[in-house]
């Protein structure tokens, strides 16, 4: 995958649930700090009890979240994202994320998600409103009743 | 007395409380290390000039540059699979098989193109050695422990050098070269065990810098060379390396030319005594000096990196090596030539390459993972071949060549001193979020050809079929300001739906484009082939806005049910350039406020709104009166409009009613309303107003601080008295003292300067009471439940320390001091170390020697010691007499604490000393006060 420019970052950050409602200037500030990486199909991007300081948006491909025993939590594809609830629990990773298949990301660090909510509260309201969803679902799928 | 004992060799060291075991691990690893390679250098050298001869000496050097840029690209794959821990342990583990070898077939009388090879074979394993184990101690440090530890570090690896130097000196015949050649894979096994150790129970220290280049992801040569293009204190770093390398090579090439000219003659004697008296002298002459290095940088170094700075320190290397061969190129004899070896062995060990250490981390985070490999593998190397090259054609002018090096090492340097405070806060910059620009100022930062490659990424945006990426690319198009893009802008537009095109609107409507004669254009065709009634009912009150629709056509449209119609209408008789005659227009006009008024008084949020945008088409003090009964609006969306219309038309006449604006300031609690008002106090600016602003900017966001500051700054130097008696003042809220602080820097830097240490003295007494009562009233009192005065004292603590580092910052050269706080509260370790260093570096010495020990990443305990060791009389303080002490702060939240567990604790004449308080505090107390004594 060719590498996004400023700009193309932007457009693709606008489609992320978190900054989807940041006017364009904030989006290319955000945009500038996102490092893009590649992995290939079957790679770990990181693994349960690791430490953690980034999250990960999914700019194509798609992610599997794999509990200690290997089995499947979540898949996580296309503009989600995941990786973030080890960043506000100053705990070390709770899964395991593999490639399914070729995928590429933008990744944020703790540090700049800091920044960006003290200076866009909103991007924290939506943070929370993915992560209650994703609590459940990731719950359910534990713990199927 | 054993803790006695323990404090004074903790603080011998630089060591902290608490830190000790982990340190301790690391001075082991590293003398273990160090006494295997000392061996395995000093065997080497020693075998290979007794077997070879120092004239191959300069092939032996280009040999091994050669092999180490294949170690180079071996040692870049491996760092992106593996950690810097596993390369060490492969490091070793190959080293300690090879060795073992060694050992045995040496003792068969091997031919000597294996002396030849071993020596190749160390040289390249010293630079992979070094690179691995400081890059795997770089993991758990961060630039301050580097500049407090690692020269303890080193000198545990020159202690390593000197008993390993002894071992060899004083039994090598005893013991012979198999023995000796047998510890090395020894000593290298117990370092295996030592690291895997440190991997499992020290903790890795945290770097969340994304764009670390050994952050995974597929990197070439080539993706090297531009990182360090980008950066001009790498290339000046790794210029120096390479210097200093060619210059190591052949000072090291003309001393060995040196002592074989003493020594071999002996050696070849009957009356010779040992067959390896150039490696026992080496020996001896390293062992010394190790010694000395160990005092060095056990005691010396980081004393010597306070006191002189590392700025200073980079230049007494180059100056040593100056003296050296000045009278070297003279004069040759022992004395020079052991001086020389003082050079290489002691003052580039001891001196230079801690001086690196600390240097490395001012480099581009993107480098700095891999610049100590490129320079160990490459920059050296390549050093290594040069020097090797020159002294295999003028082996007789090694002297000479060795003084132009010192020469250029020494301008280097100099380079090096005046770049590295600023290259520590560019370093540190990268993590800054850049959220000031707006789109332009992101593109006028790049240079053509990237403005070239932007465009054709917004070009296919705008092909794409997503719709919020077509108006997003739109908006970044417009904001190019180019005529050119703007056609290009207008043929795709044109083709987007009516929906979008409504859209589109009010993107044109913000850009600086919006009146010109294409848009216009478009616009208008619109209202004739647009099939989207909605479409055109915007479309004409963008032209109506702009004076392009005439009066006669709209007239019947101010009894229209349609809103949006009879807002165009209004505007249109308010503003139609085409009003045939003054009376016609203010006819027009007067038909027009008329229209207004009767929007505003609709109980409708829209309609009043739409009263709201219209006269903010309005000008004059009439419109300004009207709009601010409706800035105090219960509807948000109302109370929105009333300031964006204010915005638009306050000026500087307008001044009377910046009051009201301020009150509305202090109540809103919306951003947009907020900034609204202040770009409406930013036009009005009336420096009277500058207080005001000031007190109710406590409550701001980042955002809105920022255009406060813009605004207060165009005011002008009239503010700065005033400026200056908030950031004085104790008793107002710090962030508001902050933000006048800010804006004083700014505008007068001289005046901040000149009162800086005055108020930061105060401050930094407070902030050592609020610190060390936070951290140690509840120890002190353990049967009372003191926890809210506990984090009252170092919530405070907290907001002195912020008010001091951005006043410190503001009075000084460092352009983003948020920055440096939010680091400093941040819990990037390594951040926080370079905010301190950018302090260092920025601010005056006796304020920085100050706060120093308030702000280090330093343990708790120690923090206590300085403040004990500064302060001993207040350390007496008992719990009344503390808060005795807030109930006379002039803080509103000191003066609350205190009396709230005075009256909690039931402590004699609480009462009574309440209501003399009462007497001098403002009213919000008084409520609090009668609370309590009721």
């Amino acid at each position: 995958m060719k590498t996004l420019s400023l700009i193309e970052k932007a457009f693709f950050l606008k489609k992320i649930s978190l900054f989807n409602v940041l006017d364009l200037d904030l989006l290319i500030a955000i945009a500038e700090k996102m490092h893009q990486d590649e992995y290939p199909s079957n790679e770990k991007v990181f693994e349960k009890g690791q430490l953690a300081n980034r999250m990960y948006f999914i700019i194509d491909g798609e992610i599997d979240l794999l509990d200690e025993n290997n089995m499947p939590i979540a898949t996580c594809s296309k503009t989600d994202f995941f990786g973030e609830e080890s960043l506000f629990s100053d705990k070390p990773r709770s899964y395991n994320a593999v490639c399914k298949i070729d995928t590429a990301f933008l990744t944020l660090t703790k540090t700049n998600l800091m920044t960006i909510i003290s200076e866009c509260p909103t991007v924290a309201i939506a943070l929370l409103q993915c992560h209650c969803q994703n609590v459940t679902c990731r719950f359910q799928n534990e713990h199927p009743v | 007395m054993i803790t006695n004992l323990r404090r004074v060799v903790r603080n011998a060291f630089g060591i902290y409380p608490g830190e000790s075991r982990n340190a301790f691990r690391f001075i082991r690893l590293a003398f273990i290390i160090a006494f295997a390679t000392s061996i395995a250098d000093t065997m080497s050298i020693g075998l290979f000039l007794e077997h070879v001869g120092a004239d191959k000496l300069p092939i032996t050097y280009a040999v091994s540059a050669f092999t180490m840029f294949v170690f180079f690209s071996l040692f870049l794959y491996f760092l992106r699979i593996f950690s810097s821990y596993k390369i060490l342990l492969n490091v070793m583990l190959i080293a300690t098989c090879c060795y073992a070898f060694f050992a045995f077939v040496i003792q068969a009388h091997p031919p000597n193109w294996l002396f030849l090879a071993l020596q190749i074979f160390t040289i390249g394993y010293i630079a992979s050695i070094t690179a691995s184990f400081w890059t795997f101690f770089d993991t758990y440090h961060d630039l301050q422990d580097a500049k407090r530890i690692y020269a303890v570090y080193n000198a545990a690896y020159f202690l390593g050098y000197v008993i390993s130097g002894i071992l060899i000196n004083l039994l090598i015949d005893k013991l012979g070269t198999f023995t000796l050649f047998a510890l090395i894979p020894a000593a290298l096994m117990l370092a295996i065990f030592e690291a895997r150790s440190i991997v499992n129970k020290v903790p890795v220290i945290e770097e969340d810098i994304t764009e670390s280049f050994l952050y995974s992801g597929k990197k070439s040569l080539f993706t090297i060379i531009k990182l360090f293009a980008t950066s001009p204190y790498a290339i000046v770093l790794v210029s120096m390396c390479f210097i200093v390398q060619t210059l190591r090579n052949s000072t090291e090439f003309s001393y060995m030319e040196t002592f074989q000219k003493i020594f071999v003659p002996h050696i070849s004697s009957p009356d010779a005594v040992s067959q390896n008296t150039i490696v026992e002298f080496l020996a001896k002459c390293k062992a010394y000096i190790a010694g000395g290095n160990i005092i060095i940088g056990m005691f010396f170094y980081r004393r010597m990196v306070r006191k002189i700075n590392l700025g200073n320190m980079i230049i007494l290397t180059p100056i040593y090596f100056l003296m050296v061969y000045f009278e070297w190129v003279t004069y040759d004899s022992l004395f020079v030539a052991i001086l020389a070896v003082v050079a290489i062995e002691g003052v580039l060990c001891s001196v230079s390459d801690n001086n690196y250490n600390l240097l490395i981390n001012a480099a581009p985070t993107k480098l700095r993972g891999i610049l100590r490999i490129t320079n160990d593998f490459f920059f050296e190397p390549t050093g290594m071949l040069f020097s090797s090259a020159f002294l295999m054609l003028f082996k007789s002018q090694s002297r000479w060549f060795g003084l132009c090096l010192a020469i250029i090492f020494l301008t280097i340097a100099l380079i090096l001193k005046n770049i590295y405070p600023k290259a520590i806060f560019i370093s540190l910059q990268q993590n800054a979020l850049h959220f000031e620009r707006k789109v332009f100022d992101w593109f006028s930062k790049l240079n053509k050809k990237e403005q070239k490659e932007i465009k054709q990424d917004i070009i296919e945006a705008l092909d794409s079929k997503d719709e919020e990426k077509q108006l997003m690319a739109i908006e970044s198009l417009l904001s190019f300001n180019d005529p050119y893009d703007l056609s290009k802008a207008i043929y795709y537009i044109n083709k987007f739906a009516d929906h979008k095109k409504i859209q589109i609107l009010s993107l044109l409507e913000k850009s600086p484009l919006s009146s010109d004669s294409k848009i216009i254009e478009m616009i208008d065709s619109w209202l004739d082939e647009a099939s989207s009634e909605d479409l055109i009912k915007h479309a004409n009150l963008y032209l109506a806005k702009k004076g392009f629709l005439h009066p006669q056509k709209v007239m019947n449209d101010l009894d229209s049910d349609d809103l949006y119609a009879r807002g165009s209408a209004i505007i249109t008789l308010k503003k139609s350039l085409a009003n045939s005659s003054l009376v016609n227009a203010a006819l027009n006009k007067t038909i027009a406020a008329k229209e207004t008024e009767l929007l505003l008084k609709f109980e409708d949020e829209d309609e009043i709104c739409m009263g709201l945008e219209i006269l903010s088409e309005d000008k004059g003090a009439g419109a300004i009166e009207t709009i601010l009964k409706f800035l105090m609006h219960s509807s948000l969306k109302i109370k929105k409009m009333a300031a964006k219309s204010l915005s638009m038309i306050a000026t500087k006449f307008d001044s009377r009613y910046a009051p009201k604006i301020i009150e509305e300031l202090n109540q809103s609690s919306d951003s947009e309303v907020r900034l609204h008002c202040l770009t409406a106090l930013g036009k009005m600016a009336d420096s009277t107003t500058v207080k005001e602003i000031i007190l109710a900017g406590s409550l701001f966001r980042p955002n809105e601080r920022r255009l406060t500051e813009t605004i207060i700054m165009q005011m002008g130097l009239k503010t700065v008295p005033i400026l200056l008696s908030i950031t004085k003042d104790v008793t107002l809220h710090e962030r508001s003292r902050i933000l006048a602080g800010k804006i004083l820097g700014k505008l007068s830097i001289a005046q901040l300067k000149a009162n800086l240490s005055d108020i930061i003295s105060e401050e930094i007494q407070r902030a050592y009471f609020y610190f060390y009562y936070g951290n140690t009233i509840q120890k002190n009192y353990p049967s009372l439940d003191l926890s809210l005065l506990q984090n009252g004292l170092v919530s405070n603590f907290q907001s002195v320390i912020d008010f001091i580092i951005h006043l410190v910052g503001a009075a000084g050269p460092i352009e983003d001091v948020d920055l440096i706080v939010r680091t400093l509260r941040g819990k990037n370790e390594k951040a926080h170390a370079h905010a301190i260093e950018t302090l260092e570096k920025n601010c005056d010495e006796k304020i920085f020697l100050e706060i120093a020990p308030l702000i280090e990443d330093t343990p708790k305990e120690h923090k206590l010691d300085v403040f004990l060791k500064i302060h001993e009389e207040k350390s007496k303080l008992s719990l009344e007499e503390i808060l005795n002490k807030l109930e006379s702060s002039p803080s509103f939240l000191d003066k609350i604490i205190a009396a709230h567990l005075k009256a909690k604790l039931h402590m004699p004449h609480w009462k009574q000393s309440l209501r003399e308080q009462i007497k001098t505090s403002d009213e919000s107390f008084h409520h609090f006060a009668y609370e309590l004594l009721e």
